[in-house]
C-alpha cells in the first residue's frame, strides 16, 4: 500500500473518508514553547522592542511535530491577544504562562463605532504570525496539514470587548452587541484570506464562548451562525475546508437542532468539546459531517494516568473512529506546562487501534 | 395590591433581569410593611432558583448576568431599610471573590459570587486576573473573614498557594476562611495548598460556605 501523508490522513477524515489510521490533530497552541524552552514574551511578543518572533514560533510548530508526530498543525503559537493590542487593549505575556486579555480593546460601545479593522499585513503582532504560517507551512506543509485558528463570532467579540460587558448588551443593547459581533466577525474573515494566503490547508473556528455554556440557544442562533457562515464564505473563496468547535453539550438531544443549524451552513467538521458523547455524534451526523473530538482536558488529559487515558481513547475512538470520518482531539486547545506523556499516552493508543 | 402578588412580580422581575421593576416592586413590599429580610429572603429565593436552572442550562450566562443586576439594584432598596430595621439582616459574614492571577475565566466565580450574595453573605468581587497581594490586600480593606479563588488553568491554580503563603509570612492565615474552585481544582488539592475548603460548583460554594461558618473554623477576620 502507498504510504499515506499525514495530511492526507486529514483531508481523508475532512471528506468522510475512512484512511489508514486514525488522524491526530493536538491544536497545540503554546505547547510548544515548552518544547523549545522559549520564554513566553520571547515568541509571542517577539523580546524587547519585538513584535512576534516568527522564526521562533515556526521553531515550536515543527519541533513539536517531530517529537510527537500528530497528523495537523496549528501554523503559529496562537494566543487570543492577538488583534486586542493592536486595536488598543492590553496583552499580558507572563514569563512562563499563556498570554491573556487584561484589558479588553472596547470599553464602551463607542470604541466600536471608531474602530477600524487592522491591516494584518502591516500592523500589530499578525504579520509575525503570517509569516510563522509560511515557514511551517515550507517546512511540513506538503506532508502534515496546517490549520489556521480563527476566533468564533462570540467568542472573538468577547474578547475584543470584555465577555461580561457583551453578554450583558445582547440584552440590554443588542444594537451594541450587533456592532461588536460585526467587527468581530469581519476581522475573523480577514483573518481566514491571509492565513490561508500564507499557506494554512483548512481553517478551525475556535468558538469557546459561541455555545450553550454561555449563550442562550436563540443568541447562537441570531449571531454566532450568521456569523460562522460568513467565515464560511470566505474561506470557500479560496477553496478551503472550515471546522467549527464551539463549546457546550451539543450531543445533549436539546441542544441537537444548535448542532444541525451548524452542519446547514456547509462545514466539514465540528469538533465537539467537553460534554459531549461522540458516538451520538457519529451516529446522527457522522454522514454529512466529519466529527471531532476526543479525551476530556480538565477530567482525563491532565490528571491521567497514562493507562486511563489510553482506555478512555479507545472508547472514543470505538464509538467514533470506526469507519472514517474521524479526527481525535482532546477536547480543547494544548498549552504550556501540559503533561507531554499524557498526551503520548492519547496518541500511542490512537496509533495502536485497528482501522 | 396585596403582598403575595407583590413578592410574586419581585422574584419575576429578577429572574427577568428587570432592573426597574426589581426595585420598585422591593419598594412596593416595604411600603406594604414587611420586614426588610421578607424581601431579601424573596430576593434569595429567585436567585437560587435562577442558579439551579443554569446548573441544568435551562437559562444561561446572558440570564444570570442581568438577573445580577436587578437583584443588586433592588437590594439597594432595601439596604437602607435593613440598618433600620430591628432584627437587623444577620449578614453571614464578608467574602472577597476573585479569578487568580494569569487567568480570566469570569463565568464560573461570576456565578459563585451571585450565589453567595443570595444566601446572604456580603460579597465584594475583585473580578479576574487578581494579583496576589491584591487578594491579602482587599482582605483587610473589605474585613473579609472568607477569601474565595477561583482558577480554571492548571498553569495558574498555583497562585492560590501564593495567596496563602502569603498570608501565612504575614502571619493572617488563621484569620480567614479560604475556600477554592474552578475545573482543574480538587479536594485533595485544596488539602495541599492548605485552603479550608473546595466545592465543585456554585450550589455546592454555597454549602461550603455555610459550613466553614458553623464550624467556627479560622475565619476570625480583621481584629
Ligand atoms: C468559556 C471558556 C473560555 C472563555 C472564557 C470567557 C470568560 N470570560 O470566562 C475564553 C474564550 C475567554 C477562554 C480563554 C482561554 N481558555 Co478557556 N475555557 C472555557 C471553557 C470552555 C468553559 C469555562 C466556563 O466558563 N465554564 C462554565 C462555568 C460556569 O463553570 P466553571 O468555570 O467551571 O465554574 C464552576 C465550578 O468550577 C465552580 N467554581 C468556579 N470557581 C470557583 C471558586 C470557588 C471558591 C468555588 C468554591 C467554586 C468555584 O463553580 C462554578 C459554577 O458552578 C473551559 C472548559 C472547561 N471544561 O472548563 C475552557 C478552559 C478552562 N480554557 C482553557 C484555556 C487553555 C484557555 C486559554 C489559555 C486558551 C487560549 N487559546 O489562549 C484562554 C485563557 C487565557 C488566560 N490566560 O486566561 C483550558 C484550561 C486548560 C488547563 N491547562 O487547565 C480549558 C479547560 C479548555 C482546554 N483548552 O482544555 N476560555
Amino acid at each position: 500500500m502507498p504510504s499515506v501523508t499525514p495530511r492526507q490522513r486529514i483531508e481523508a477524515a475532512l471528506r468522510g473518508e475512512k484512511t489508514d489510521a486514525v488522524p491526530i490533530f493536538l491544536r497545540d497552541l503554546t505547547l510548544g514553547l515548552d518544547v523549545c524552552d522559549f520564554t513566553t514574551p520571547e515568541v509571542c511578543a517577539g523580546g524587547p522592542g519585538g513584535i512576534y518572533h516568527a522564526q521562533k514560533s515556526a521553531r515550536c510548530v515543527i519541533e513539536t511535530q517531530r517529537l510527537l508526530g500528530h497528523d495537523c498543525v496549528v501554523g503559529s503559537i496562537h494566543d487570543l491577544g492577538l488583534d486586542v493590542d493592536t486595536l488598543g487593549g492590553r496583552v499580558e505575556f507572563p514569563e512562563r504562562g499563556i498570554p491573556y486579555v487584561a484589558e479588553p480593546a472596547f470599553s464602551t460601545p463607542e470604541d466600536i463605532a471608531r474602530a477600524r479593522l487592522p491591516d494584518l499585513h502591516t500592523e500589530g503582532r499578525m504579520p509575525g504570525v503570517l509569516r510563522s504560517y509560511q515557514l511551517v507551512a515550507e517546512a511540513l506543509g506538503d506532508r502534515v496539514a496546517i490549520a489556521a485558528n480563527v476566533e468564533g463570532p462570540v467568542t472573538k467579540a468577547g474578547l475584543l470587548r470584555g465577555l461580561d460587558s457583551l453578554l450583558t448588551d445582547m440584552v440590554r443593547d443588542p444594537a451594541a452587541a450587533r456592532a461588536a459581533i460585526d467587527f468581530a466577525v469581519a476581522l475573523a474573515c480577514e483573518h481566514v484570506r491571509a492565513l490561508l494566503d500564507a499557506g494554512a490547508h483548512f481553517i478551525f473556528v475556535a468558538a469557546a464562548s459561541d455555545g450553550p455554556g454561555v449563550i442562550r440557544p436563540e443568541q447562537y442562533l441570531e449571531y454566532t451562525i450568521p456569523g460562522l457562515a460568513k467565515i464560511l464564505a470566505a474561506a470557500s473563496e479560496r477553496g478551503a475546508p472550515v471546522v467549527f468547535h464551539p463549546h457546550g453539550p451539543f450531543t445533549d438531544e436539546r441542544f441537537w437542532p444548535l448542532a444541525e443549524a451548524a452542519i446547514e451552513t456547509g462545514i466539514a467538521g465540528f469538533q465537539f468539546g467537553e460534554r459531549n458523547d461522540l458516538a451520538i455524534a457519529k451516529q446522527r451526523w457522522g454522514k454529512r459531517i466529519c466529527i471531532l473530538g476526543g479525551p476530556d482536558i480538565p477530567e482525563v488529559l491532565l490528571p491521567g494516568p497514562a493507562e486511563r487515558i489510553r482506555e478512555v481513547t479507545n472508547e472514543v475512538v470505538r464509538g467514533a473512529g470506526g469507519d472514517g470520518g474521524y479526527v481525535l482531539m482532546p477536547s480543547c486547545s494544548i498549552h504550556r506546562e501540559f503533561p507531554l506523556d499524557h498526551l503520548r499516552a492519547m496518541i500511542a493508543a490512537a496509533r495502536e487501534y485497528p482501522v | 395590591m396585596d403582598i403575595e402578588t407583590v413578592t410574586a412580580e419581585l422574584e419575576r422581575a429578577i429572574e427577568a433581569g428587570d432592573e426597574e421593576a426589581g426595585p420598585a416592586a422591593a419598594r412596593a413590599l416595604l411600603d406594604l410593611g414587611v420586614e426588610p429580610t421578607y424581601v431579601t429572603s424573596a430576593l434569595s429565593r429567585a436567585m437560587a432558583r435562577l442558579g439551579r436552572q443554569f446548573q441544568r442550562l435551562d437559562v444561561f450566562v446572558p440570564d444570570l448576568l442581568v438577573a445580577t443586576d436587578a437583584f443588586d439594584a433592588a437590594m439597594q432598596v432595601v439596604e437602607a431599610a435593613l440598618l433600620k430595621s430591628e432584627s437587623g439582616r444577620k449578614l453571614k459574614g464578608t467574602v472577597i471573590v476573585g479569578v487568580v492571577e494569569g487567568d480570566i475565566h469570569t463565568l464560573g466565580k461570576n456565578l459563585v459570587a451571585v450565589m453567595l450574595k443570595a444566601d446572604g453573605f456580603q460579597v465584594h468581587d475583585l473580578g479576574r486576573d487578581v494579583k496576589v497581594a491584591r487578594f491579602a490586600e482587599a482582605a483587610q480593606e473589605f474585613q473579609a473573614d472568607t477569601i474565595a479563588m477561583s482558577s480554571l488553568m492548571t498553569t495558574t491554580m498555583g497562585r492560590m498557594k501564593d495567596v496563602i503563603d502569603l498570608l501565612v509570612t504575614q502571619d493572617r492565615r488563621q484569620r480567614y476562611r479560604v475556600m477554592v474552585g474552578g475545573a482543574p481544582i480538587t479536594q485533595q488539592f485544596a488539602d495541599e495548598i492548605g485552603a479550608d475548603g473546595y466545592a465543585e460548583d456554585a450550589p455546592d460554594a454555597v454549602a461550603l460556605a455555610n459550613r466553614l461558618l458553623a464550624s467556627g473554623r479560622a475565619g476570625g477576620g480583621e481584629t
